[in-house]
């Protein structure tokens, strides 16, 4: 073996992985052999409170730097005094000092610590750490967090529950993206600041595989693969922050990495959990408009103001075509609709010290607020088996999880669009034989667009199997192998019938788009661990490699002229075809990567990870990138002088981090030299194009992120502070660099040496207010104060970034114009001539810099609960600016209907108002200037809000100890309360296209036995 | 601790197992070579059979006839030319960049002017391409070679022969590496034009004439030649632009059109290259763009004083102007080309070169040596079927005010032929110039694009008057 470590001695990477396998002969390593001569042997066996031996326990002699470590039976052993203390410490378990008093025998039983917060156990991805002990920032949340919620997307459980992670819905029909930001925006690329997700150590690719053509009602990235993991499913979602903790996944940690773990069995009697409950969701919040009367007002104003006395023929609204005392309140109609919700989740659990396993089925229905019976369901099941061999060296654990979900919704987004502008006088929607109401084709019917229907079907497969085997003493061989399958098969169709049959447009008119898109993932990665104790220090290390593989297709194609209507599903009934893609892609990804972790004294602890990485995405020069990070922890309240002067100090704790980790988000096959088939023929022949200037030689975004951060418990912990202070700067951004039109194109995908800078303030509060018996009361207060600036952008100004960047400022900023109130004499708004030409115009006069991050954001979770009842209350806040109604918005006065603030409007000169007079829209400056308006600061204002983001009471009737059946009630609220000024639906939306989030309430039981 | 015989032998197993992946981890870095994309052709692949070179050129003409300088609609020369010049007047109220044109206040900032210089350096960008592609590819035999590279030579100076003409001294590119053109500086007319004979000259021997190609949407060696004697003739070299002239004539198979009505024809006898629409029954933007259908007319309308260059009793007043009228008002429109929507079997075909300017072109060389007869044979035979008498001999000087006076309406609202005219015979500043209130003599050529100056510098100077 050694020869052939010398062959490859050349790598300078194998100098530690020769150290770790060189170790493999030095005997008297071996776990639990005594360090130094024996003076009086104490031998002992550590267990569980179920009987289950302890491998990896710290025995430490009190007085004296000696440590050993627990075997894998269990067993130890170490030289010690009679007269001494011995301390026995694992992460996860509550430390238990014994005095030897003599004995030269001592088991003991170790008890798991759970409340205890220093005690959680924390995924790191490759390692788990102890809350106590991690010298990284990472989040977690658990499934009793998880479970208080009616949820459909476990990003949706994240909301308001950790510091430096901003997640928003964008919209409140089933299946919707959430947007998740960890620690700001760092490409200057929209779309290159998403996380990786990783589900039981296999990645999973969060990128969409729909067709922009079909999902047009869902905002964002169309419907999103996160949807298809069941949140009961989930044991603990772990978000990995900074250097130290991301450098391990190194070139896609840049973004933060989410860390999902499924459940799995536990030791003990098979256990069978029931657990139903049902819903009722609605819009939390609806824009008050004007009424018909007001409206109608409105409107004859408007052409009076424009001199017109007879109103157009067209104007139906007004000149008497539609009735003008009807009312109808068009957003109650168009998705003021109860949604149901149900979920059913059923599972078997149960093992031995052996074997364990876990088993369970969901189904998961959501109807929607839409005037039509629009379904979303969703089946997934889950399976868990984890088996250890009797000497305990070799355990196993394959978990694999499937999830199918349909998904029904409109195939058009307009409909809520419709509800702001339609007139509140229009005619019903249908006739007395249910038939669509066409007023005399006096109006386009809204509701006509519901005829056209979207279906997706999505499935997915993730499996995942590990491996652990003991080596030799502190020696471990780890291997994580998982394959992923996600299949989406949509379908948008258009029939004629959403057409006005007056046209007579029958079926060669309808259209369908068709999606199938497939994607399939693995991974190998196999790992060596190493934890050895050095005396008082203990040295934990891993090295390990990881190759990847993902290949999607998808075809994409739109059908139409068909021969029915019936037949509109069916592309043979189709006789026109237009592929709007045809598309294979193939990404592999390969790495080494390693940590050391030595702790000294439980006291002071160095991290360093790295990992060198090698991207497919990249041309042959630039594959390989080298990420590491360095993080340091000191538990200043374990040194002496500390715990003598500040007895009340539980935990203290100072850490700091630096590091790189990388970004590779830009897409597959960039770097190539490749032809892109056209549109245009010639001679019928399709040309081909050279599809951009190749740039072989571009490479990976860089993210150095540092952070420093005090953590704090006071009274045993009773009371538990943290603050954190970030500052990841990202480099090298992989941008399309602007180049003259000599070069053939406009830019190159290139690396430019522009700088985004994320600062930030991340302070967390734990307290427990009451712990009195059986009875606690906790609150848990958090709060991240972001801050995004560009930095430096070279040739900003020449740049295609000019007008939508500034340096200095964030990312997310949009450039208005500033509106200078309405003139008392014209009643027209006035906006801000800054360039001073007598002209508002585009581009010079928008000089307006609008922020549109948040300033702060953050959650108040409180909990009481006895043994039987707890009761559950999370308030989410966000301050910021946000787009509002009038962003884009048609004229005051023309034939849409509008917020009641319009009635303060202009009417005669000298008044003082803060919007301008009514104006049919014939007016073409009336038109030209509220155009301006609609692009002014005006449309971007206050969208804060503060959110009673969850509620839940439970009551457990039978807990399940005694008579082995245990019941739970329990209530949900969700969403159940907003307070903002916003000038619009929804400030977490803020989208006056697509549903606002609801507000859901359901009730359940949960049966045990 | 206590291992039994299996265990230690799976441990080495495993042992082994882990030594040979981490190996393959450092060693394999040929498991990141992925496949190929099946939605793009890889570069080289392209160049390996003779069908995509063909596709990579249909490409090219499919670009050139929709979006660049030579295309037909209102971005293209023949339109933003014909308004520089004193060929239209225009209507439109929302074409601003098209009006700046036609009041010769073209600013460097014009968003024609940027795509005329972008269109034509994209389009140089995927010629070069296929020059460094097919010459270097070891797969196309040495005749198809031959045959793309010819083509793409013509393609190159084509090119740049509408860019220096509008813009003076302009970069002559003939790489493919963007950090090599993107700080490449302007190259003086007089070295484009030594660069434009030598690729028209190389473009001519090696290119062929394709039997198949019998409605001529190819250029052939003819149309080389046609470009050359063009060249030479804007450069003053009589000589060789009448025996590249002379040369068309007697040997490219094409004659003049009898009918005026069908010199725009698909099927024309004196077309040399037009471009295909790409669909069945598609026909020229040029009709699109300049028909009048309605009142005002939503583009433009033949300007006054070309309408009142034609002589009596033209018949091109007839068959290539067209009229309409809503009551009161009468405008009149280029009707080279008539068909301006669909039709069942595409019918006419933008014309980039016919027969007719090579006549004109050896007329006037031919003048220009002295060979008056000989050059009034060439005039008259233009004119012969415009239905005018013919010209009888007269002085030098008025033999080339005559051909002159014939291209303006031989080639009117053709690819910005007038304005090419007054440029290179320094007439455009005199009376029968452009005699427009905006002309200024700066405005002999266009403003460099702004845009284009700020990303690179070293096309400083701007041209003078912007």
């Amino acid at each position: 073996m050694k020869k052939s470590l010398k062959l490859l001695g050349r790598k300078p990477l194998f100098l530690l992985f020769y150290l770790f396998l060189s170790s493999l002969s030095m005997e008297h390593l071996i776990a639990g052999n005594p360090l130094e001569p024996p003076q009086a042997m104490v031998t002992g066996k550590v267990t569980d409170i179920g009987g289950l031996p302890l491998t990896g326990v710290n025995v430490r002699v009190e007085s004296k730097n000696i440590g050993a470590i627990t075997g894998l039976d269990g067993t130890y052993s170490i030289d010690a005094d009679g007269s001494d203390v011995l301390i026995f410490s694992i992460v996860g378990f509550k430390s238990l000092p014994m005095p030897i008093n003599g004995r030269d025998v001592i088991d003991v039983t170790m008890e798991e610590s759970v409340t205890a917060l220093g005690e959680v156990v924390l995924n790191a991805g490759y390692y788990t750490v102890s809350g106590r002990e991690r010298t990284g920032s990472i989040e977690k949340v658990t499934t009793v967090d998880i479970e208080k919620q009616s949820i459909s997307n476990p990003l949706a459980a994240l909301q308001g529950r950790m510091v430096g992670v901003e997640i928003q819905q964008t919209s409140g029909l089933p299946g919707a993206n959430f947007s998740i930001q960890i620690r700001g925006r760092n490409s200057i690329r929209t779309g290159g600041s998403e996380p990786l997700y990783i589900v039981d150590g296999m990645p999973y690719a969060s990128e969409s595989l729909g067709e922009q053509q079909a999902s047009l009602s869902l905002p964002g990235r169309g419907i999103s693969p996160l949807n298809n993991i069941n949140p009961n499913d989930i044991e603990s979602i772990e978000v990995l922050k900074d250097a130290d903790a991301t450098a391990i996944y190194g070139s896609r940690g840049a973004n933060g990495v989410v860390l999902i773990t499924t459940k799995t069995g536990k030791v003990g009697k098979t256990k069978v959990e029931l657990k139903v409950n049902t819903g009722l969701g609605k819009v939390f919040r609806t824009m008050d408009l004007l009424d018909t009367r007001e409206y109608l007002a409105m409107r004859r104003e408007a052409y009076a103001n424009d001199g017109i006395s007879d109103y157009p023929s067209n104007a139906f609204d007004v000149n008497g075509t539609w009735d003008s005392d009807r009312y109808t309140d068009w957003q109650r109609k168009f998705f003021g609709r109860t949604s149901f919700l149900t979920n059913f989740q059923a599972s078997v659990s149960g093992g031995d010290q052996y074997t364990t396993f876990l088993i369970s089925g969901n189904y998961y229905t959501q109807t929607s607020v839409l005037p039509k019976d629009y379904r979303n369901e969703k089946v997934s099941g889950l399976a868990n088996i984890r088996h250890r061999t009797v000497g305990g060296r070799l355990s196993l654990q394959l978990s694999t999880q499937f999830v199918a979900n349909v998904n029904n919704l409109p195939g058009d987004a307009s409909l809520v669009r419709q509800a702001f502008s339609l007139a509140p006088n229009a005619p019903d929607l249908y006739n007395g034989d249910g038939s669509l109401n066409w007023e005399n084709s006096t109006w386009v019917n809204p509701v006509a667009v519901l005829e056209r229907d979207y279906r997706s079907n999505a499935s997915t497969l993730i499996s995942n199997l590990k491996v652990d085997y003991q080596l030799f003493g502190p020696l471990a061989f780890k291997a994580n192998l998982g394959y992923t399958e996600n299949h989406l098969k949509e379908i948008n169709t258009t029939p004629s019938t959403i057409y006005d049959p007056i046209y007579g447009v029958g079926p060669q008119y309808s259209s369908a788009v068709h999606n199938t898109g497939k994607r399939t993932s693995w991974i190998v990665e196999p790992q060596l661990h190493l934890d050895l104790s050095l005396g008082s220090t203990q040295l934990d290390a891993l090295a390990g490699a990881s190759f990847q593989e993902s290949r999607s297709n998808r075809l994409s194609i739109r059908a139409s002229n068909f021969s029915s209507n019936d037949l509109i599903e069916n592309l043979t009934a189709a006789s026109s075809f237009f592929p709007y893609a045809d598309v294979q892609d193939q990404y592999r990804y390969q790495a080494v990567f390693g940590r050391v972790n030595l702790n000294h004294l439980g006291r002071y602890i160095l991290n360093l990870t790295g990992r060198r990485d090698g991207s497919s995405r990249f041309g042959p020069n630039r594959r390989f990138a080298n990420f590491g990070a360095v993080g340091l922890a000191w538990l200043f309240s374990e040194e002496g002088f500390i715990a003598n002067a500040l007895p009340f100090l539980s935990h203290g704790k100072l850490r700091a981090s630096h590091g790189s980790s990388g970004n590779d988000q830009i897409g597959n096959y960039q770097y190539l030299d490749t032809y892109s088939f056209g549109s245009a023929q010639y001679q019928n022949v399709i040309g081909i194009y050279p599809t951009r200037l190749f740039n072989p030689d571009f490479s990976w975004e860089t993210n150095k992120k540092s952070e420093v951060s005090l953590e704090l418990g006071f009274w045993n912990d009773r009371l538990s502070l943290s603050g954190s202070y970030y500052r990841n700067r990202s480099s090298n951004q992989l941008v399309g660099i602007p180049l003259p039109g000599t070069t053939g194109f406009g830019s190159v995908n290139a690396n430019l040496g522009a700088t985004v800078e994320n600062t930030g303030w991340e302070l967390g509060l734990t307290m427990v207010n009451i712990q009195n018996g059986d009875f606690l009361w906790t609150t848990g207060l958090n709060l991240t104060i972001p801050k995004n600036r560009l930095v430096a952008f070279p040739d900003l100004e020449e740049s295609t970034y000019a007008n939508q960047l500034v340096v200095g400022s964030p990312l997310n900023i949009n450039k208005v114009y500033r509106l200078n109130g309405v003139d008392p004499e014209s009643g027209l708004f006035t906006f801000e001539d800054f360039n001073g030409d007598g002209m508002i115009s585009a581009l010079e006069d928008r000089e307006v810099v609008k922020r549109l991050d948040p300033k702060f954001y953050g959650g108040l979770d409180n909990h009481i609960g006895t043994d039987r009842f707890s009761f559950d209350v999370l308030f989410q806040f966000t301050k910021q600016m946000g787009w509002n109604f009038w962003s884009s918005a048609p004229i005051v006065g023309g034939g849409t209907n509008q917020p009641i603030e319009v009635l303060a409007r202009w009417q005669e000169p000298g008044n003082v108002a803060p919007y301008q007079r009514f104006s049919s829209g014939s007016d073409s400056m009336a038109n030209q200037v509220f155009r301006t308006f609609a692009q002014s600061d005006a449309t971007i204002s206050d969208a804060s809000y503060i959110r009673l983001q969850n509620v839940s009471v439970s009551y457990r009737l039978a807990d399940g100890q005694r008579d082995g059946f245990g019941c739970e009630l329990f209530l949900r609220g969700q969403n159940l309360w907003t307070i903002t000024d916003y000038l619009g639906l929804d400030p977490e939306t803020r989208n006056k296209q697509t549903v606002p989030t609801l507000r859901i309430l359901s009730l359940g039981t949960r049966l045990t036995f | 601790m206590k291992f039994s015989y299996k265990e230690l032998i799976m441990c080495r197993v495993l042992q082994l197992g882990l030594l040979a992946m981490l190996t393959c981890a450092l060693s394999c870095e040929k498991y990141l070579e992925i496949d190929p994309p099946n939605h793009q052709l890889i570069g080289e692949v392209v160049f390996q059979d003779g069908s995509t070179v063909e596709a990579a050129f249909a490409h090219i003409y499919a670009e050139m006839r929709d979006y660049s300088p030579v295309s037909g609609d209102i971005s293209g020369i023949s339109y933003v030319m014909g308004l520089y010049a004193d060929e239209y007047d225009h209507f439109s109220e929302y074409q601003q960049s098209a009006r700046s044109f036609y009041d010769n206040a073209v600013l460097p900032s014009n968003t024609t002017v940027l795509s005329l210089w972008n269109s034509s350096y994209g389009l140089i960008y995927a010629v070069n391409r296929i020059l460094e592609g097919v010459g270097s590819s070891t797969s196309l035999s040495q005749v198809e070679k031959d045959r793309f590279m010819g083509e793409a030579y013509f393609l190159r100076a084509f090119l740049h022969f509408h860019l220096v003409n509008l813009f003076g001294d302009v970069p002559y590119l003939d790489s493919t590496d963007y950090r090599v053109n993107q700080d490449v500086s302007r190259m003086d007319t007089e070295s484009v034009y030594q660069r434009l004979v030598s690729d028209l000259t190389l473009a001519n021997e090696l290119m062929s004439t394709s039997a198949d190609d019998a409605l001529h949407f190819r250029p052939d060696p003819w149309v080389a030649s046609a470009l050359l004697a063009r060249v030479y003739l804007y450069r003053g070299d009589w000589a060789l632009a009448l025996e590249e002239s002379i040369g068309v004539i007697a040997s490219s198979g094409r004659s003049l059109e009898a009918e005026l009505g069908s010199v725009f024809k698909k099927g024309s006898a004196e077309t040399l290259w037009q471009l295909d629409p790409g669909t069945q029954g598609y026909n020229t933007v040029e009709a699109y763009t300049l028909v009048i259908l309605s009142s005002p007319p939503a583009n433009i309308a033949l300007a006054q004083p070309l309408l009142d260059s034609f002589e009596e009793g033209d018949q091109r007043l007839v068959d290539w102007v067209g009229s309409f009228s809503d009551g009161t008002d009468t405008w009149l429109f280029p009707n080279k080309y008539k068909l301006y929507n669909a039709t069942a079997e595409t019918e006419e075909c933008s014309i980039l070169f016919r027969l007719s300017e090579l006549y004109l072109i050896a007329a006037e060389s031919s003048a220009q040596l002295g060979e008056l007869d000989q050059a009034l044979g060439y005039l008259n035979a233009v004119r012969a079927r415009a239905s005018l008498p013919l010209l009888p001999d007269m002085g030098q000087e008025e033999v080339l005010d005559a051909i002159y006076h014939e291209r303006r309406i031989e080639l009117f609202s053709e690819l910005g032929h007038r304005f090419m005219d007054l440029k290179r015979s320094g007439r455009a500043d005199l009376e029968q110039g452009i005699s427009k209130p905006g002309w200024d003599a700066t405005d002999i050529v266009l403003p460099i694009p702004e845009q284009e100056l700020i990303k690179n510098p070293n096309l400083l100077p701007q041209n003078d008057g912007f």
